[in-house]
């Protein structure tokens, strides 16, 4: 199974490969950076968290944005414990990535899963990150994550710093590209304060 | 920032789609498939087999002490314990009987069995074995008149 996903990915360079195709294809509507999909699959065994995170591919304009969501199964469709990752430029979904070291995320959990439209709000996540419509701050959102856990669909926006003041602005925007009522609260945690389980939020609207 | 796009914008371009021949979807998306099939496959066994810890049993009711009614009597529920004692062990026992006393019987050459019944355990004073007055007869006797004559004796000496 990693094989293949090896296999669908192996000739995918984070450098080279849009370059290649903008060669091929002139895109009239640029995007304004370079985003990449990655996805994490289950653990089934003793791998490593390095071997279960993969970069599927990187775009840079809109047509190849349509292409690939059209091409790669929709959130409802992952097994458990599957993740879907849209970030910048060739920033690494992980706390470790020195651009995200000193950030955080907007975080909400869809508990009920049978009555969310999750392949829905998933798009207009990625619209509103892809469009840069989330930020008035040119970079401040470094990327979007899906998780599909048994018990919840989590979609949660990362953040380059933790600065309160882009911070709010953003989980306003952010709650309603989620569609969110007034009732339901997004969590801000910050990603040096998320080591321990019982972390707490450091923002919540 | 130069090129934003809102929602609407986006949705708009979305007939221009192209598809980018640099990955294989259509691998990716059996490999997909293929894990969440394992995953219903473990998900079936597990859920058959049993094999998931219940943390949610609930625990033993403990048993409250009995207790009196309005007139203050109390009702003891004693369960009756089954009997050890099986059919089985009966015929053994009984033929291990039968066994033993044909041997005694060989022994002796008498055809009737002896049996010595245990005093100690019937209510009776009186030995239900003839044989057992004798055996149990006090073996010296005191005797009245011979004590009388030698008090007879003491008194002539004293006057």
């Amino acid at each position: 199974m990693s094989e293949e996903l090896n296999q669908a990915t192996k000739d995918l360079s984070l450098e080279e490969q849009p370059q290649q195709a903008q060669q091929e294809v002139e895109f009239k509507h640029p995007l304004n950076s370079k985003w990449t999909l990655w996805y994490t699959k289950p653990a089934s065994g003793k791998e490593a968290w390095s071997d279960l995170l993969k970069p599927i591919i990187s775009f840079e304009s809109v047509e190849e944005f349509w292409g690939i969501f059209n091409s790669v199964p929709q959130p409802n469709e992952l097994p458990l414990k599957g993740d879907y990752h849209l970030f910048r430029d060739d920033i690494k979904p992980e706390w470790e990535d020195e651009r995200n070291t000193e950030g955080g995320r907007w975080s909400f959990e869809f508990k009920a899963k049978n009555s969310v439209d999750i392949n829905e709000l998933w798009l207009r996540g990625l619209m509103s990150v892809i469009g840069e419509t989330i930020q008035d701050d040119e970079n401040e959102v470094n990327g979007i994550v899906l998780n599909n856990r048994k018990f919840a669909y989590r979609i949660s926006l990362w953040t380059k710093t933790t600065t309160k003041g882009k911070l709010f602005q953003i989980g306003e925007r952010f709650k309603k590209v989620l569609k969110l009522n007034d009732a339901d609260s997004i969590e801000f945690y910050t990603h040096k304060g998320s080591d321990s389980r019982d972390a707490k939020p450091i923002l919540m609207i | 920032m130069s090129n934003k796009y809102t929602e609407a914008q986006l949705i708009e371009l979305r007939s221009t789609a192209y598809v980018p021949t640099t990955v294989d979807f259509e691998i990716f998306a059996k490999s997909i498939q293929e894990q969440r099939e394992l995953q219903n496959e473990q998900e079936r066994r597990g859920s058959h087999v049993g094999i998931r810890p219940k943390f949610n049993k609930k625990p033993r009711e403990k048993k409250l002490p009995p207790q009196a009614d309005a007139e203050g009597w109390v009702t003891l529920d004693h369960k009756k314990k089954s009997e050890s004692f099986s059919e089985t062990d009966g015929l053994v026992e009984r033929e291990t009987f039968k066994e033993g006393l044909e041997q005694d019987t060989k022994k002796s050459g008498q055809t009737a069995a002896r049996i010595k019944p245990n005093n100690k355990n019937i209510s009776s004073s009186r030995p239900s074995d003839p044989r057992d007055i004798t055996a149990e007869k006090p073996k010296s006797k005191f005797n009245a008149f011979a004590a009388l004559d030698s008090e007879d004796e003491d008194s002539d000496d004293d006057e």
